[in-house]
């Protein structure tokens, strides 16, 4: 017997329940009775669980920028503008990629109906719409909401309605995911507490009918009306006689409340609410849910619209060769700078790969590339390439910046031996490993002893691991060698002029090019030369004259 | 607790849900973080029922009050209609009976009488000593009921009653003079020697007390302060006396002409005028005595005249009343 479903949950094949209920409803339930509760959608997804994962953010997240990246890529349109999104739930989100290949699947699904059915996708946007009217007149009231409470109250369970109903009407046809928002709204359309929500919308617009017979004059002006007949809608169970209602409202006020229409209406809104109050719990959480895979498609349309490419990559297993066709920076894209993709396979996932050339080549910005990639393959959703073939890690460890702080207790390569004795404390086998310039603190001759160790007891762990250096000659070196088994090399590939194509090509660079990048920046011998010619000149012109 | 705002038609969820909401077991947060429910129930019941002691203590102070207030009226109609019950029904028109010569005696003066039975010896004195009604006033009061009743509340007895009743042995200063004190002494010593004669105005007075008129105005009385009043009435009118004077059988009347003009007035007012006196048979309604007669203080002591010039005059009236009685024999 097909289960009913009870959460809307459209990130896992097993709906679970991730919100704190108690806390929710509460929180729902004081914002729905006061119209005060400023980021109680927000508060409550930061709240909230996650499937269990093996990675920990700490080690990726702020080298990464996902922050950033959530914030400038992840663009919800509503209206004429960018929606407001739970940002720190949706990057807990993307920092906590699901361990268990079946959530994998599950979001990859839905994310694959949106992008095969337009039509699903802007149903799913019009119910996220709907759902953020929804949490601003919950969270605060405004306009005549703060002065008609019961006006207020109604329009909300007029758009619960409007959401329970787009949920099963317009999802009706999926075949992911996303089938489950049609199971639940026909699950709440068909329950008790929905047939209350729905009669009592229609007593509150249509308590009887009047049938009017108006005559116009010559001049076009009303002359008079005639009352041709009041249907009264009996059959809505919130109707009731006259004296019965006037009755009521003395009950009202011997039990302490308003005696008014008002106050009758207030009590049934409650009846009402309080029957549907658990699902409304459910639409927190979905909220999040709803980010998620709009932000992935905002994500993708505005990829496109700079003409990139995204896909849902094929998640292989440890042997298959690792593939990045098209392979682009999402966070150059984000600040506005056009991206050049580029390919990037190995043979195999499992291989320390060295990655060598001129400064300024993009070494850094493809190392931002994979671990994103990696991070978004993992979560389910679309990578930053045309084609992407990715084996799974358990855990992400990455190591851009070079942050020097006023108390660090140790120069730079003191601090990037600490760096390396973290990272293997806390590296499982199997990581992912993105390592910025290694070893770059000291004299060349050390440093390549201490890299070659970092390498040579990294690939006992057969980690994925990317690594940049300047140690050319160590590299090449090393290729020559070919002592150590799972090491591969990666250059960048220069044009005709030697500048940075920002390719990469096997092999290790010959040169850093850091004349180029010196000429560039301006610090030849003529050009600083200059410089220091036009201050002598400018401080004989200052200098006391006599 | 089943409530009105539940109606047949809902579902039995959704109707405990309303019960829930109305009756606040739903333990949901309130917006009035103050004034639950309850508690605003609870402050209303006090108030209502404040209230109500209110309006009952008050209804039953003012049901005590008109209770009491009934009780009064009943009292005071028991008296009067004790007071009543003393009366004839002879008695009760018997002031208008009085009053009604009282126009007559006031009018052109019909010349002096003196009925034969009243010139036997001692005639006079016997029907002096029968029930008397008194009344005397100057000319001018006896011309409407309403002036004579003036002149009735003004009229005392003087030492024309007591003159009559006791007669001087002579018309001599010396002869007057201790009857004279002796109407001029106290209330007491008056009655005491005129015991059978009463003022008209007690019966003026009294009477109406006594009719059904006043018990009206006892019965409509709508103030315990009105009862009140009425009650004072009742308790200082002179009913005793007045049932008397109603029951007398013979009306004194004695009517001052105005004095001459130019003549000497005493300090007392007193002065030479004419006096006409009348005896009235009240059950026969007939005249016994009728005559005029001239008083004039010039011929008394100048000590006297000053303290007793009307009382001297008087006497001598008295003296000259029999006088003139015998000598028509």
């Amino acid at each position: 017997m097909h289960e009913p479903v009870l959460i809307p949950d459209l990130l896992h094949p097993v709906p679970q329940s991730r919100v704190d209920v108690e806390h929710t409803r509460l929180a729902m339930a004081l914002a729905f009775a006061s119209g005060v509760s400023g980021g109680l959608f927000a508060e409550a997804l930061e709240r909230a669980t996650f499937a269990p994962s093996t990675w920990q953010p700490e080690l990726f997240e702020h080298d990464l920028f996902v922050q950033n990246f959530v914030a400038l890529s992840f663009k919800v349109k509503l209206g004429g503008g960018d929606a407001l999104l739970a940002t720190t739930h949706l990057v807990k989100l993307l920092t906590r990629p699901p361990s268990d290949p079946a959530i994998v699947a599950h979001r990859r699904g839905v994310a694959k109906e949106l992008v095969e059915s337009p039509a699903l996708a802007e149903e799913l946007g019009k119910l996220y719409g709907l759902v953020c009217r929804f949490r601003t007149l919950l969270e605060g009231a405004t306009g005549v909401g703060k002065w008609d409470s019961n006006r207020r109250q109604l329009d909300i369970l007029a758009l619960v309605k409007e959401m329970i109903d787009a949920m099963a009407k317009g999802f009706a046809g999926a075949r992911s995911g996303l089938s489950r928002l049609a199971e639940f709204g026909a699950r709440v359309q068909a329950s008790e507490p929905y047939r209350s929500l729905a009669d009592l919308l229609r007593y509150d617009e249509q308590l009887a009918t009047l049938n009017l017979k108006v005559s116009v004059g010559a001049d076009g002006k009303i002359r008079g009306f005639q009352l041709m007949g009041i249907q009264e809608h009996t059959e809505n169970p919130f109707v009731a006689g006259a004296a019965r209602r006037w009755l009521a409202k003395l009950e009202l006020f011997v039990r302490g409340y308003g005696f008014s229409d008002g106050e009758v209406m207030a009590r049934l809104i409650d009846a009402v609410y309080d029957g549907i109050e658990d699902e409304l719990v459910r639409i927190v959480q979905l909220t999040g849910d709803l980010e998620l895979y709009l932000g992935a498609l905002g994500f993708r349309e505005r990829a496109q619209a700079a003409g990139l490419d995204v896909c849902l990559p094929e998640l292989a297993t440890a042997g298959s060769p690792r593939v990045l066709e098209g392979l682009w920076n999402p966070l150059l894209l984000a600040h506005g700078t056009a991206p050049v993709p580029c390919d990037v396979r190995t043979d195999r996932p499992d291989t320390t790969l060295l990655l060598t050339g001129p400064n300024s080549g993009g070494k850094t910005r493809l190392l931002q590339s994979l671990g994103l990639a990696q991070l978004l393959a993992q979560g389910g959703l679309f990578v930053p390439a045309r084609v992407a073939r990715l084996a799974p890690a358990p855990s992400l460890v990455v190591s851009l910046i070079q942050d020097t702080t006023a108390d660090q207790a140790e120069g730079r390569l003191g601090m990037e031996l600490i760096r390396i004795r973290a990272l293997f404390e806390r590296l499982p086998p199997g990581a992912m490993v993105l390592l910025d310039e290694l070893c770059s603190g000291t004299n060349p001759s050390e440093g390549e002893e201490i890299f070659e160790l970092v390498i040579r007891m990294l690939t006992r762990l057969r980690p994925q691991a990317f690594i940049t250096t300047h140690f050319l000659a160590f590299a090449a070196r090393l290729e020559q060698e070919r002592k150590i088994e799972d090491l591969r090399f990666l250059q960048v590939q220069l044009g005709p002029s030697h500048e940075p194509t920002y390719q990469f090509v096997p092999g290790v660079a010959k040169t850093s090019l850091a004349g180029h990048a010196a000429a560039r920046l301006g610090v030849t011998g003529d050009q600083l030369m200059a410089l220091i010619e036009r201050n002598i000149a400018a401080a004989a012109r200052q200098a006391p004259t006599g | 607790m089943p409530t009105l705002l539940v109606t047949s038609k809902m579902s039995p969820a959704l109707a405990a849900r309303v019960e829930a909401s109305v009756s606040g077991r739903r333990g949901r947060p309130s917006t009035h973080r103050f004034t639950t429910p309850r508690l605003m129930s609870i402050v209303r019941l006090v108030i209502v029922l404040t209230v109500v002691s209110v309006v009952v203590a008050v209804v039953m102070v003012r049901r005590g009050e008109q209770q009491a207030f009934e009780r009064d009226r009943a009292s005071l109609l028991a008296a009067v209609q004790k007071e009543r019950a003393q009366l004839t029904a002879a008695d009760d028109g018997a002031v208008a009976r009085i009053e009604a010569w009282l126009p007559r005696a006031g009018g052109a003066f019909e010349g002096d009488l003196v009925v034969p039975e009243l010139r036997a010896p001692g005639a006079l004195g016997a029907l002096v000593m029968r029930p008397i009604v008194y009344v005397r006033g100057p000319l001018e009061d006896f011309g409407s009921i309403e002036r004579s009743r003036r002149a009735a509340a003004a009229s005392l007895k003087d030492a024309l009653v007591v003159c009559l009743a006791d007669p001087p042995a002579a018309r001599t200063e010396k002869a007057l003079l201790p009857k004279v004190r002796a109407a001029y002494g106290s209330v007491a010593s008056v009655e005491t020697r005129t015991p059978n004669v009463r003022r008209l105005h007690e019966a003026e007075v009294g009477m109406p007390l006594l009719s059904p008129p006043w018990s009206a105005r006892v019965v409509a009385a709508k103030e315990p302060k009105e009862l009140a009043a009425l009650r004072t009435e009742l308790e200082r009118a002179p009913l005793a006396r007045a049932r008397q004077a109603a029951r007398a059988e013979v009306l004194l009347v004695a009517v001052d002409e105005p004095g001459t003009p130019g003549g000497l007035t005493e300090l007392d007012g007193e002065r030479a005028h004419d006096v006409r006196v009348a005896l009235i048979d009240l059950a026969a309604g007939k005249v016994l005595l009728r005559m005029r007669r001239r008083v004039d203080p010039t011929p008394w002591s100048q000590t006297s005249r000053t303290e007793f010039a009307s009382g001297l005059d008087a006497c001598a009236l008295a003296f000259d009343v029999r006088a003139a009685a015998e000598a028509a024999r």
